[in-house]
């Protein structure tokens, strides 16, 4: 799906340097690493809302920059955390997601079924008429989960996204999502939920340290090395079992 | 509904005042004009309705619907409920850029010169507004509304420098920035209609892309939506029509604040019915307001009025929403 040549970011400091990466089609990678690793700036590159300082990034063998902002948006959908000022019911937030399918003034048999899918996957059919201002953060970030689904795009950005979600719908819409058949990206600040996916990207000052999949175990030494901490401290309090 | 009740209270603004018409005059004078029927009526009625009185109403539904379109579009674009033409300075900058053009007597393009001054002082304002407020990094309400009320503020002392140091009779300047419709006229009219015809045509056809930006700029660019150019696009037509609401009337505070609260509370946030509505609750409501207003002996400033009224309002919301998202930014 994607191919990352050589890509560099910076603002003042280094944001990413020299990323070569192949994203395969129907796979679900997550990306972890410590504060300021460039994860984030790497999902926006990749949703095209970044530029880019040096290298390219292809998708589907095209540049990523040949492409319209509608149809990328057909491609690719983004979740990250977001507030909401206005109270839209849970309903019309979701349904947005459609804009880039739908006609101008009307939506369309097929733009109604993808709502109702995407609501129906995030269990949210009970919140359908609520208004957004009154969600919990678990259930707002399900909202915004929903919306790029209603996008319906082949590809699946997620920043943080599951966070403050209840492991149940994790997995549940998890399960969805590989089911549709989705190129998944996902950061993770959470290493045990990496683990779910087929392939981990390592982020460590701005490179990418190590992409391991899921067949591999992660031994003690490099997560000591990766995120520079001593494992053994951290089992004599029964963390060990948690972070492998 | 709103449709109904400001057709009513057009026809009963109308035959209010210190000439009273009865309705049934009022139909006979418009079937005189319009259908060329010949009913006998005096010359006083007919001046007063079709000279004086219907264009300060109209002159008063336009002023409404096109502060209430322009607040329910700053809010959506800039993602915060609390800003409008007032709140965010771009009035303040419309009306020194409409005195500077009084004072210096520019009128090289006839009625035109005041509207445009006015639109260069607040598109003045309002650059000056976002670049204190940090437009790019965050657009944290509270920040917007201080820098729109500290540079209305300077605009406004700016003013009255200009007053002080004008050669000429600055009276009626000053009575037209508290808000008024004395000087209602077709011109104005005309240029009115036609700039709200123009925003609310490009709201109505933006609406979902009003919808998006107002959740998130992130979000609203990786939906496919321009944000830049949609953004600057509301913001340039929100404060042209702005400008020529203040170069018409002077300043009328708060209406475009409280219109699309209201709006909101009935029929929801969704950009394309809000704008209609904010359009047709705002040419009511000031309507009414001015229709007390000249009713009373002693005519209050309309501006004067609806400060009075909003202010509270203004303060009523900033207490119950702000709290919500100032914590989360």
């Amino acid at each position: 799906m994607y191919q990352l040549d050589n890509v560099c970011f910076y603002y003042t400091k280094p944001i990413l340097k020299n990323i070569n990466l192949t994203i395969q089609k129907n796979t679900f990678y997550s990306i972890v690493g410590p504060n300021g690793a460039g994860k984030t700036t790497l999902l926006r590159l990749l949703a095209g809302l970044l530029k880019p300082k040096s290298g390219n990034i292809f998708l589907e063998k095209k540049p990523i920059f040949s492409y319209s902002k509608k149809q990328l948006a057909t491609k690719v959908s983004l979740v990250s955390q977001e507030h909401i000022h206005f109270d839209y019911r849970v309903y019309e937030i979701v349904s947005l997601g459609r804009y880039p399918h739908k006609k101008r003034f009307s939506f369309s048999k097929r733009d109604y079924e993808k709502i109702d899918e995407a609501i129906k996957i995030c269990g949210l059919e009970y919140l359908k008429n609520e208004n957004i201002l009154n969600l919990s953060s678990g259930e707002h970030q399900r909202v915004l989960i929903a919306r790029s689904l209603a996008q319906d795009t082949p590809i699946l950005l997620l920043d943080e996204a599951f966070s403050n979600l209840d492991l149940k719908y994790i997995l549940s819409i998890l399960d969805a999502l590989m089911s549709l058949n989705k190129t998944i990206i996902s950061v993770f600040h959470d290493i045990k939920l990496a683990r779910l996916s087929d392939y981990i990207i390592f982020l460590k000052n701005a490179q990418i340290f190590k992409i391991i999949d899921k067949r591999q175990t992660l031994s003690s030494s490099f997560l000591e090395q990766f995120y520079d901490i001593d494992t053994s401290k951290l089992s004599n309090i029964g963390f060990s079992s948690i972070l492998i | 509904m709103l449709i109904i009740f400001l057709s009513f209270a057009f026809f009963w603004s109308l035959g209010l005042g210190d000439v009273h018409i009865s309705t049934k005059k009022i139909t006979e004078i418009f079937g005189n004009q319009i259908f060329g029927t010949n009913y006998h009526i005096s010359f006083t009625d007919r001046y007063v309705l079709l000279n004086i009185r219907l264009p300060r109403i109209l002159n008063a539904m336009l002023v409404g619907a096109s502060l209430s379109l322009c607040g329910a579009i700053f809010q959506a674009v800039l993602l915060n409920p609390l800003a409008d033409s007032y709140t965010l300075g771009a009035a303040g900058g419309a009306a020194f850029g409409a005195t500077l053009a009084f004072v210096l007597n520019i009128f090289y393009l006839s009625v035109f010169s005041i509207s445009l001054f006015a639109f260069f002082g607040a598109i003045l304002s309002l650059a000056i507004v976002l670049y204190v407020a940090g437009f790019k990094s965050n657009l944290s309400s509270i920040n917007l509304i201080i820098s729109g009320i500290i540079v209305a503020t300077i605009f406004s002392s700016a003013i009255a420098l200009l007053d002080y140091m004008a050669s000429k009779d600055v009276s009626y300047i000053i009575f037209w920035l508290m808000g008024s419709f004395d000087a209602s006229n077709w011109q104005n009219i005309r240029i009115l209609a036609v700039t709200l015809g123009v925003v609310l045509f490009f709201a109505f056809f933006w609406a979902d892309e009003l919808d998006i930006i107002s959740l998130n700029e992130l979000s609203a660019q990786s939906l496919g939506v321009n944000v830049i150019k949609i953004r600057f696009t509301a913001l340039i037509l929100a404060t042209l029509l702005t400008a020529v609401c203040v170069s018409s009337s002077g300043i009328i505070g708060f209406i475009g604040l409280i219109v699309p609260h209201i709006v909101r509370f009935m029929i929801g946030p969704k950009n394309r019915w809000l704008t209609i509505y904010s359009v047709l609750l705002g040419a009511l409501l000031l309507l009414i307001a001015d229709t007390f207003s000249r009713i009373f002996s002693f005519q209050v400033p309309i501006g004067v009025l609806t400060g009075l009224i909003g202010g509270p309002f203004f303060l009523y919301i900033y207490k119950i929403k702000v709290k919500k998202f100032v914590s989360t930014g």
